[in-house]
């Protein structure tokens, strides 16, 4: 196996931290559980700025979960011994399949799509939240909700394979999730976007 | 003159900025701590799969072609190494070929006492190529490897062809032309050898030119790269 066990939970806690912090930010009705936090970051005072630190969080999560995918990916390919695993979680038998392990058309490996996506999707969150009220936000806001709209489709497709397969890869489940949780908060924002809760 | 400035543009181009850094951050991870081997036909690439139905001379089974690899490998002399031919039984120089075809794959086979080197497991994808007098089927495969009469091969007798039976070769079913696109093969027959941990080590069409190995006063040919690449016995060799 590419990754032990016990590394793979470490890890994976790793990733799923930030991905759940995010989800509950962008949770309404969460902002008890900030409060706390809300002098120290004030954003968090507001359900707008709660709700991008989410996103930010959220993505990056799914940024550095796809950064492993991509790692397991060329590790894999280097000729590590990945079918030797009999459970039904193994991320080698997944990454290591060449015959669902690309993109179709493309033949672009799975993790470097979540890469780029995750980048963009952070660019287009972080910068929102830099600069809420700026002219360029809608469109940014709209281009997010599209892009983890139309993952839902590439998370169906992904999640065919592994029913196929038999196999479950946790670090792809945790990319999966975090595109959810980043759907979730831009189509909150998208709703509040021109609202007076906006600006308030 | 007046200038126009873009108050909103520091924003943009600092979050790209460190959105890049992360990214980039992220590549360089993996660009320093992994090896990757791309799967290709090219040498040095991991070999693509091969699906379908294979023939042993006991009926047609189904064919994993990643059974044949040890991912592990660390050219030991004890692991096989895989020679494949893309071909079609009515091809006159896949029919012209078969003969020697088959003696290689009994001379580097592990029972031969005068190899000492790997065992070389020799495989044939059979095709149907797009040509006119072209008609191939399973039963004119399995009697262009078994040398039986009944099928026409290239314009002959399929047990008329040169050499004998190939006993100790798998063909594999590729009548619809599948592998030999993800392979991309132009022309048949097309070589490749493939070390036991899966890479392609040498290819008959554009390959590392290896010379007359054999001294047969023929370049090149897939006798020779076995006898360049193929791990050997250090006391027998």
């Amino acid at each position: 196996m590419v990754l032990e066990v016990e590394t793979t939970t470490l890890l994976l806690a790793g990733y799923g931290l930030p991905v759940l912090i995010g989800l509950l930010l962008i949770l309404p009705g969460s902002e008890s559980i900030f409060l706390g936090l809300s002098d120290r970051f004030p954003s968090l005072k507001s359900r707008r700025g709660r709700i991008l630190s989410g996103l930010n969080l959220t993505l990056l999560g799914g940024l550095a979960v796809s950064v492993q995918t991509q790692w397991i990916h060329a590790k894999v390919s280097e000729g590590a011994n990945f079918c030797a695993s009999n459970t039904i979680f193994s991320c080698d038998d997944v990454i290591g399949n060449a015959n669902y392990n690309t993109m179709p058309v493309l033949d672009v490996p799975w993790g470097m799509v979540g890469l780029c996506t995750f980048s963009l999707l952070l660019f287009f969150s972080y910068a929102s939240s830099k600069e809420p009220t700026a002219s360029w936000v809608k469109n940014f806001i709209d281009l997010g909700t599209f892009m983890t709209f139309i993952g839902l489709g590439v998370i169906g497709l992904l999640v065919s394979y592994e029913v196929e397969m038999g196999k479950i890869c946790q670090f792809c489940t945790m990319a999966h999730i975090a595109n959810i949780v980043a759907l979730a908060g831009f189509v909150q924002l998208r709703m509040m976007h021109g609202e007076k809760e906006w600006n308030s | 003159m007046k200038q126009t400035y873009d108050d909103e543009a520091s924003t943009l181009s600092d979050a790209a900025l460190k959105i890049s850094t992360l990214f980039f951050i992220g590549i360089l991870i993996i660009a320093f701590t992994t090896d990757g081997i791309a799967t290709g036909t090219e040498e040095g690439e991991r070999a693509p799969l091969l699906d379908g139905y294979a023939y042993s001379g006991n009926g047609w089974s189904s064919f994993d072609f990643s059974q044949e690899f040890d991912t592990t490998w660390d050219g030991n002399v004890t692991s096989d190494w895989v020679m494949i031919e893309f071909m079609d039984t009515d091809c006159p120089y896949c029919v012209r070929s078969a003969e020697l075809f088959g003696e290689a794959s009994t001379a580097f086979h592990g029972t031969n006492p005068e190899w000492t080197g790997a065992q070389v497991n020799f495989f044939a994808s059979a095709t149907q190529l797009d040509i006119q007098g072209h008609d191939s089927s399973r039963a004119e495969i399995e009697a262009f490897r078994d040398k039986s009469t009944g099928q026409e091969c290239a314009g002959q007798d399929c047990a008329n062809r040169d050499g004998s039976a190939h006993t100790l070769i798998t063909y594999i079913d590729d009548l619809d032309q599948e592998n030999m696109d993800e392979w991309g093969i132009k022309g048949t027959p097309t070589y490749f050898l493939i070390q036991p941990d899966g890479i392609i080590a040498w290819v008959s069409n554009g390959g590392t030119n290896v010379g007359d190995y054999d001294g047969d006063g023929e370049q090149n040919t897939y006798i020779d790269a076995i006898l360049t690449h193929v791990t050997r016995d250090q006391d027998g060799a």
